[in-house]
């Protein structure tokens, strides 16, 4: 398909061809050529991703909604927990590192064997509120218009009109999935209790 | 040496060294950096890394700070400090804010703590609206404000208000509040209507003035149910005790925007046949204090088994019983511990308020949305959301950030986890 190259005043400056891929390339183009309008409509290119050098060439993107909500639950709770561990870490006594050291371990060491074991044990029940406020925060994914779960269930509203129904189903969805991480974390906060005799 | 030896004694006047200055490389600016910042090859790296990249961070916030469009902003002041509420009637949420601000100089006066710092905190905000041109009668009213909590704190301090008093004239100027703003009293199903001002439709309240009616209505009435909850579920009577559970297990396991959504839609069928549909003011409000109240009661629940056993044990053996257990042994030390939590339960509570944009009400962040939208900006490239979101990220940020304050300086003061 031959592709035309056209300045502000509608003068063609260069025409190029697509190959078979769909592809073209200018050479020797004027400096001024900045601003260059296309004359052809832009090729219909069906692509699927390909390593290409460093990167990978077509395929889809991530929708800007995903990115922002991915990104603001992710930068939103890590400020949370960055408390919440920051509290376990200062809970465990001073003495413990004092000790760690005494028998010779070095930071890291210290950290992942003397110190977040027992950190762990303050950790995990406010880490437990902590991700299922994150599993419920998630269904503000409505207010950037990503379709989650409860976009959907406002669509099915107003396709049938049946409010006070769809509200229960969603309000029953997310209460599995609280119900199931409450379950996950109270089964792991058993696991690194301390065993008392 | 020159020590002196005589017969019996030895005096050694040989005065010690004196303590020389530590090296220079040790105290001050240096000694701090090296001993902070510079103590080893991975923390120096690890500063000069930070540094670079906070240097960016920084000068590209600043830069775009001060090239940003912020006539958005600027435009509609009115909107978000009362939203869409009649311009000529202004002067009605001009009392409230004198009536506010007036009880609050009064109480920084009379309890002081943490209060006095809020105060500073809110008048500097005042003064500093008063100073900015917002307006000749919106510079008057905040003029008047500040005043008025300079008169109230100095009232507060002579004399001796009882606390008693102070609380209930809190607890009255939420009526009043809510009467001031309608422009009288609209129960029409009672049979009583008394106006000064044309009627308001509670749909016109907005801005900054809606997400602090949500806040301090929901707090105050989430308080007491949170508390009866907590001592539902610890009750031994079994179906208050699992009423309690069922109740807070499934309100604290959904997110708050479903019970929005399901208050919006199902409010009016618990209402009786023949009552007007409640205004969306109402439901939200009945939804945020329902879903507090739930995480209030664990909360509360907390600090109640926080309580030895012995304070019951002692309470029944001076042979209080009931109420009066709970009133001066029991809830006194239960609450007093969990202050914190319930602070910081209600700064989450503050923010949540936001959510209220989604069920259609006008508050700070339905007030950005609406103004996004404003056709005389549609030209601007990029948009303004960014500014209009930004500013009300400052606002929630302002008044979080005093709870937030506020709750540490009463923590000091109370001394939680200290004893």
């Amino acid at each position: 398909m031959p592709i035309t190259l056209l300045d502000e005043n509608g003068q063609a400056i260069a025409t190029e061809s697509t190959d078979g891929d769909g592809e073209f390339r200018f050479f020797d183009l004027p400096k001024e050529g900045a601003s260059l309008t296309s004359s052809a409509p832009p090729p219909v290119i069906i692509s699927e991703p390909q390593r290409q050098g460093f990167n990978f060439r077509g395929g889809m993107n991530l929708t800007p909604e995903f990115v922002a909500l991915l990104l603001g639950l992710t930068i939103y709770t890590g400020a949370f927990i960055a408390e919440i561990v920051r509290a376990g870490i200062n809970a465990v006594p001073h003495g413990q590192w004092e000790a760690s050291r005494a028998v010779g371990l070095g930071t890291a060491a210290t950290l992942r064997m003397i110190v977040l074991p027992q950190a762990l044990r303050v950790i995990i029940p406010p880490l437990t509120s902590q991700y299922l406020n994150l599993v419920k925060n998630s269904s503000l994914a409505i207010a950037i218009g990503f379709p989650d779960l409860f976009y959907v269930g406002r669509i099915i509203v107003n396709q049938s009109g049946a409010e006070v129904q769809m509200i229960l189903v969603v309000m029953a969805t997310y209460l599995s999935f609280s119900l199931i991480t409450s379950l996950f974390m109270n089964w792991y906060n058993r696991k690194v209790m301390i065993v008392e005799r | 040496m020159s020590s002196q030896t005589t017969s019996s004694t030895w005096v050694n006047t040989n005065h010690p060294t004196p303590a020389g200055r530590p090296p220079a490389s040790q105290v001050g600016v240096v000694g701090w950096l090296r001993t902070n910042l510079f103590n080893g090859f991975f923390n120096s790296i690890l500063t000069i890394i930070t540094l670079i990249v906070a240097y960016f961070v920084v000068t590209g916030a600043v830069r775009w700070l001060f090239n940003a469009y912020w006539a958005p902003v600027w435009a509609n002041r009115k909107l978000f400090a009362v939203g869409p509420y009649p311009v000529d009637q202004l002067w009605q949420p001009a009392l409230v804010l004198f009536m506010v601000t007036l009880l609050f100089g009064l109480s920084a006066g009379r309890w002081g703590s943490f209060l006095r710092s809020l105060a500073i905190g809110l008048g500097a905000l005042l003064g500093v609206l008063a100073l900015l041109p917002l307006g000749t009668q919106a510079q008057l009213v905040m003029a008047v404000a500040l005043g008025l909590l300079i008169v109230g704190f100095v009232i507060g301090l002579r004399v001796a208000i009882g606390s008693r008093w102070l609380v209930l004239a809190w607890l009255i100027s939420m009526p009043v509040t809510a009467v001031l703003l309608k422009g009288g009293i609209d129960l029409q199903r009672i049979g009583i209507t008394w106006s000064f001002a044309p009627f308001v439709n509670p749909g016109l309240y907005g801005g900054l003035m809606l997400t602090m009616i949500l806040a301090v209505v929901g707090i105050t009435l989430s308080f007491p149910l949170g508390v009866l909850l907590a001592l539902g579920r610890r009750s031994k009577l079994p179906v208050i005790h699992y009423f309690s559970i069922t109740y807070i297990e499934v309100i604290r396991g959904v997110p708050l925007i479903t019970i929005l959504f399901l208050a919006m839609a199902m409010l009016p069928l618990f209402l009786p046949k023949g009552w007007d549909s409640p205004s969306g003011l109402v439901r939200v409000l009945t939804a945020i204090t329902l879903f507090s109240a739930a995480y209030l009661a664990e909360n509360v629940r907390g600090g109640l088994q926080a309580l030895p056993k012995g304070q019951y044990e002692a309470a029944d053996a001076l042979g209080l019983r009931g109420w009066h257990k709970l009133r001066f042994i029991i809830l006194p030390q239960a609450l007093t511990k969990v202050i914190p939590a319930m602070v910081g339960q209600f700064i989450g509570l503050f923010k949540d308020t936001s959510l209220a944009a989604l069920v259609g009400l006008l508050e700070l962040v339905g007030v950005a949305r609406a103004v996004i939208q404003q056709p005389e900006w549609l030209g601007v490239p990029g948009g303004v959301a960014k500014e209009v979101y930004i500013f009300v990220a400052f606002v929630f940020f302002i008044f979080s950030f005093g709870m937030s304050f506020a709750s540490r300086k009463l923590e000091t003061r109370l001394g939680v986890g200290k004893r």
